[in-house]
């Protein structure tokens, strides 16, 4: 660590080298080719940050050098270095949360998995991290190649992770059919040179025609739109059903019934 | 006006999916005081903009395993019976002082969002704690949402992540992921009474289904402690609201 020194006396001069650290790091970073940012990174942060601050740094500094689909590796790399005692659960939520937006968190943190702080402390502190990073079905694909918990069985394809990816299809394509209907709706009204017109009324009445049809094509868009969540806590109660999570299921349920409940219940105040 | 509404949707739609608590606190004084939609049919506006953030958001959120989807669950059960329960008890409450006690609190609320590390300290690796203080105030919050007219965001966001361990931007993409389903319960009410209007609804939820998405997108990339600075300053405009409220103070005088 002789750059620690260095580093300390820059940030000493500059008044405060908390707020400074990432600029440091990122100062050489930034000028790294590109198959030598990780590198970069790493031996940057081990150098500013090696009293609890990593997270906060190796955040910073990989969000800005790596921001093209390298933030696995400057994490890896950074977190296995600079938190060999312990830390590395932090740093590498923390960092693999900020820098790797698009479904990278996962990738981040099985790298880090694999590299593993050196000290046989893998497996908790990967989970640790999965289960904050990835806090739910994700946590197993996340511990891919560490020492799995007891009574799991390795390989096996995760029922509440596919169950997840379910649940936001369906939530995409109820977004995707509500925003195409809205859309036909508006372009249908600009189209005939006027505006949507009128309130919401009972399907038996939007069925007969009662609404022009961009009112109609509205309404309808609504009307998929408020269905979507509904549907999504039926779907729930199925994918943890089906991963054999009763008590999960059970909740899913009762949620489900509720809210049948209160529907009835505003119908029948309405 | 059309082009507003999307507009003034798709801002409401990023700050909801940042912050998890859909968008309501800003569209319904806007649609009400801005475009002089009566207040019913700008919050029954709002709610389907609610559910749009939450859908929009969540898809994102869910498929990059960014939202705990079992809390959210449990907490669903909880904020829906408070929810039930609350429409029943609504006319015996004190609504003033309740007013006034939700605007006081959110003061103590901001502080300690604010006074919160940078780093966010508040994830456990021990995973969620207080699961049954979590529950509690769910429910708690199901029950005064009919009755200040506000989402369970604004109070279940702080408390899982001040509270219950919960890093904050899984607490936000977890407030997202449940604010659509209450939602939903109520705004086929408004949809019977005839009081969503069209005109409004459509630009206005399509813009949220953009910012939505546009939101979720940046949420991951921006850093924590500036999300809780926004959900404070949010917080806080939510407080005065419920304080000017309290006090019979009308906004509508101001404009």
């Amino acid at each position: 660590m002789s750059g620690q020194g260095e580093t300390r006396r820059k940030d000493a001069h500059s008044g405060a080298w908390i707020g400074a650290a990432p600029d440091v790091v990122r100062e050489p970073a930034a000028g790294a080719v590109s198959n030598e940012m990780a590198n970069a990174v790493r031996d940057a942060a081990a150098e500013v940050a090696p009293n609890g601050m990593a997270a906060d740094v190796v955040c910073a500094a990989a969000a800005e050098v790596a921001p093209d689909g390298r933030a696995a590796d400057a994490v890896r790399a950074a977190a296995a270095e600079v938190a060999p005692n312990g830390m590395a659960a932090d740093a590498v939520r923390a960092a693999a949360a900020e820098v790797a937006p698009d479904g990278m968190a996962a990738d981040a943190v099985r790298a880090a998995a694999v590299a593993g702080p050196p000290n046989g402390m893998a497996a908790d502190v990967v989970r640790a991290a999965a289960a904050e990073v990835a806090p739910d079905g994700m946590a197993a694909d996340v511990a891919h190649g560490v020492p799995a918990p007891p009574g799991a069985a390795p390989g096996r394809v995760d029922p509440l992770h596919a169950g997840e990816r379910a649940i936001a299809r369906l939530l995409r394509g109820g977004v995707a059919l509500a925003a195409g209907l809205l859309l036909l709706a508006l372009l249908g009204a600009w189209i005939g040179g006027g505006a949507i017109r009128g309130t919401t009324v009972p399907l038996t009445e939007l069925l007969a025609g009662r609404l022009g049809l961009p009112a109609a094509l509205a309404q309808l868009g609504l009307l998929s739109l408020a269905v979507t969540p509904l549907a999504r806590v039926a779907l729930a109660t199925g994918v943890f059903a089906r991963a054999g999570e009763k008590r999960q299921a059970l909740v899913s349920a009762a949620v489900l019934a509720l809210l049948l409940v209160a529907l009835l219940l505003g119908a029948a105040e309405g | 006006m059309a082009a507003l509404l999307f507009l003034s949707g798709m801002g409401a739609g990023t700050l909801g999916a940042l912050v998890g608590i859909g968008g309501g606190v800003v569209l319904v004084p806007l649609l009400h005081l801005g475009f002089g939609v009566p207040l019913q049919v700008a919050v029954a506006v709002s709610l389907c903009c609610v559910i749009a953030t939450s859908s929009g958001a969540a898809a994102t959120y869910v498929r990059d395993g960014r939202c705990d989807v079992r809390l959210g669950m449990q907490l669903e059960l909880f904020t829906v019976a408070g929810a039930i329960l609350g429409s029943w008890i609504a006319p015996s409450l004190p609504k003033q002082a309740l007013q006034l006690l939700f605007g006081a609190m959110t003061l103590v609320v901001v502080r300690s969002l604010l006074r919160a590390p940078a780093r966010d300290e508040a994830g456990s690796p021990g995973g969620v704690r207080r699961l049954p203080l979590g529950c509690a105030v769910s429910f708690g919050a199901g029950a005064l949402s009919g009755t200040l007219g506000i989402g369970g965001g604004p109070i279940k966001v702080p408390v899982m992540n001040l509270a219950m361990g919960v890093p904050f931007k899984v607490a936000t993409a977890t407030s997202n992921f449940m604010i659509g389903v209450t939602a939903a319960a109520s705004v086929f009410v408004y949809a019977a009474r005839g009081l969503l209007d069209l005109a409004v609804a459509a630009p206005t939820v399509l813009g949220v289904l953009a910012g939505a998405s546009l939101g979720a997108r940046l949420m991951p990339r921006v850093p924590t402690q500036r999300l809780r600075q926004l959900f404070a300053c949010v917080l806080l405009l939510l407080g005065a609201e419920m304080m000017a409220r309290g006090l019979g103070f009308d906004w509508k005088a101001l404009v």
